[in-house]
């Protein structure tokens, strides 16, 4: 005797490879690519087009921020190509207009992705260079923001970093890059006369490094133990601390054969602070330097054992600082004091859940997400939740098999009126790239693959004309 | 329809140095495809026919009766009508050596062709004959790269199965 039997599918989930092939509810998948459930139906994944034409150099960065006049611009970053082109905005009629930097040369670095945040209707941006860019939508150029510092944990000139953002009317770097300078020149250079003393007038050099100064001598005490000179030529990289030399002894009575100058060396060397935070002054975001305004400042992570790795905000006065291995709360202290704000190392151990791929970090109002050595992971307010599930294995496989930067993104709507909310982690891996969606509504997993392609710069919804 | 941003223009602050109206958004995913830098997005608007790109979607393996040898001889489709499109139907089952069974013909899988010109958007129904037998079948679907644009309500797979005891 036998009966009809029907095995049917259908309410179609995403990938499921957490269990054996037949251990599996039947609305999972255990192997399937290009296909995405879409309101419970199974659907071919949408067509991947060009949709705008593309700047010269690779995208690095995509931004979309209202003006202070109110005006909308959608702008790429292609730090790569020529200075004159690497900020263009979109124009009414879907073509690209470049906006020129005011410098001569470019300020930011020509493979790290862009990190970005708009403050006060101004678009500001790094990647890796002592430097921060900023246009406001207004102006012909895009510019450099003055970011000095001058002294401020050792460094003298502009700070900029790989992370931005902002928090409690602060601009926010993280692993940042600074100029740091190379102090005084010990012990204090002797410049030798040559045995037969000084008198005013006479003249000489001073040799700091690899460059002479030259001086001439003012005035002679009348024992010879003081002298002042003036440099007549400045050496480079080089400044003499001390304009008064003592004699240290001579073969005329009360005239020196030579004398002793301290000098400073004014050359910097360009040094990583990957613990580092800093912050502008509360509400002027080109004042960076704790002695013009002690509401700015910068604080090291010194007490725990990783570098950071990227930015997320929740709110205006929570930033979580994510570390390799960990991550830190800071929240907002005393407003426009010198510690405007604290921090919270919630895990500071050598191992533990942390960001490990710096450009997979990515947040949608309350929501955010991180990628983790052993998970992904969603944050919200105050709760940190692995949401791998099913599909976590095949994700880290990827992950391990990629062949550049790992980038996510959160997506609301793909175009007009096709809202489909999720994350999407885009891998780079051999001949594609594949990109792992996750359905913030259905909470599972789907792989894309597009051939041929390899992506540079997050997702990120823009609008066009 | 145009984007209303919730405040208006403000006055006395200078003038844009470009902008527009938004209109459209795409959710960009900029690259370099095939050597030349892109600003590409997936557009669900251009429909879901990638020409580039094909896919596979494959169902769980079945337990259909311990210690029975099914036949399945017809496979069943409920799909949303978005344009002609054709999917391949693959089958596979094993033999108690482990030997694994497929519906392919010389190395190719039957295929279903569906939709309609007019991709009216309608639920429509289709069948597929073609045979598989062993334990622990499998289905799954692939789609070649520009085969058409597919969307799947429901998908089964039918036979008879013995039911008496051993």
């Amino acid at each position: 005797m036998s009966k009809n039997l029907e095995i049917s599918y259908s309410d179609f989930k995403g990938l499921n490879v957490a269990a054996p092939e037949n251990k599996i509810p039947p609305e999972y998948s255990p192997y399937t690519q290009n296909f995405f459930p879409r309101n419970n139906e199974l659907r071919s994944r949408p067509v991947f087009r060009t949709v705008l034409p593309s700047p010269n150099a690779q995208v690095l960065g995509t931004a979309g921020f209202f003006d202070p006049t109110g005006q909308l611009h959608s702008v790429t970053l292609s730090p790569g190509g020529a200075v004159t082109q690497q900020l263009a905005q979109f124009t009414p009629t879907n073509t690209l207009v470049y906006i020129p930097f005011s410098g001569a040369s470019s300020i930011l670095d020509s493979a790290t992705p862009i990190s970005w945040r708009v403050f006060a209707g101004v678009l500001y941006f790094c990647n890796g260079t002592n430097a921060i860019g900023y246009w406001d939508g207004i102006n012909s150029q895009w510019q450099q923001l003055n970011t000095n510092v001058t002294g401020a944990f050792g460094a003298v000139g502009s700070v900029g970093g790989f992370y931005l953002a902002e928090s409690n009317n602060s601009l926010i770097l993280a692993n940042t890059l600074e100029l740091v300078s190379q102090g005084a020149i010990s012990p204090p250079f002797v410049v030798a006369s040559g045995g037969t003393g000084y008198a005013i007038g006479d003249t000489g050099t001073i040799n700091g490094g690899s460059t002479l100064a030259a001086y001439v001598i003012d005035t002679v005490d009348g024992s010879g133990a003081v002298l002042t000179f003036s440099l007549t030529s400045a050496g480079l990289g080089y400044s003499i601390a001390s304009g008064i030399a003592t004699t240290t002894g001579g073969s005329q009575p009360g005239v020196g054969t030579d004398f002793t100058v301290n000098i400073t060396n004014l050359a910097t060397t360009l040094t990583s602070f990957p613990y580092r935070v800093r912050w502008s002054a509360n509400g002027i975001p080109n004042i960076w330097d704790p002695a013009t305004n002690i509401s700015a400042g910068s604080n090291d992570f010194l007490d725990v054992p990783d570098s950071i790795t990227g930015l997320l905000t929740m709110g205006s006065s929570v930033v979580y600082i994510f570390r390799t291995n960990g991550i830190t709360e800071q929240v907002v202290n005393a407003t426009g004091s010198a510690l405007p704000f604290q921090w919270n190392h919630l895990w500071g151990e050598q191992r533990g859940i942390g960001n490990v791929y710096p450009g997979t970090i990515d947040s949608y109002g309350s929501v955010g997400f991180f990628v983790d050595f052993e998970n992904i992971y969603q944050v919200s307010v105050y709760s940190f939740e692995p949401i791998g599930g099913f599909a976590r294995d095949s994700i880290m496989a990827d992950i391990a098999a990629a062949t550049g930067f790992i980038l996510g993104g959160m997506t609301d709507q793909w175009v007009n009126g096709y809202v489909y909310l999720c994350y999407m982690l885009c891998i780079p891996v051999a001949n594609g790239t594949k990109f792992w969606i996750y359905s913030l509504e259905d909470k599972t997993w789907v792989p894309f693959f597009v051939s041929g392609f390899s992506i540079t710069c997050k997702p990120f919804r823009l609008w066009t004309a | 329809m145009a984007y209303s941003p919730s405040y208006q223009k403000q006055k006395g602050r200078g003038v844009a140095n470009g902008g527009f109206t938004p209109t459209h958004a795409y959710n960009f995913i900029p690259g370099i495809l095939n050597g030349a830098v892109v600003m590409n997005a997936f557009d669900p608007g251009q429909g879901f026919n990638d020409v580039n790109d094909g896919g596979f979607h494959y169902f769980r393996i079945e337990e259909v009766k311990t210690m029975r040898y099914p036949t399945f001889r017809r496979v069943g489709i409920i799909y949303r009508d978005l344009g002609i499109a054709t999917i391949q139907v693959a089958l596979s089952a094993v033999d108690d050596n482990g030997q694994v069974n497929t519906n392919a013909v010389a190395g190719v899988y039957p295929s279903f062709t569906i939709g309609t010109k007019l991709a009216t958007g309608r639920l429509c129904q289709k069948f597929l004959d073609t045979v598989i037998t062993g334990m622990l079948p499998q289905m799954g679907i692939i789609r070649a790269a520009n085969a058409g644009p597919v969307s799947i309500s429901k998908m089964w797979l039918t036979t008879e199965v013995e039911d008496t005891s051993f």
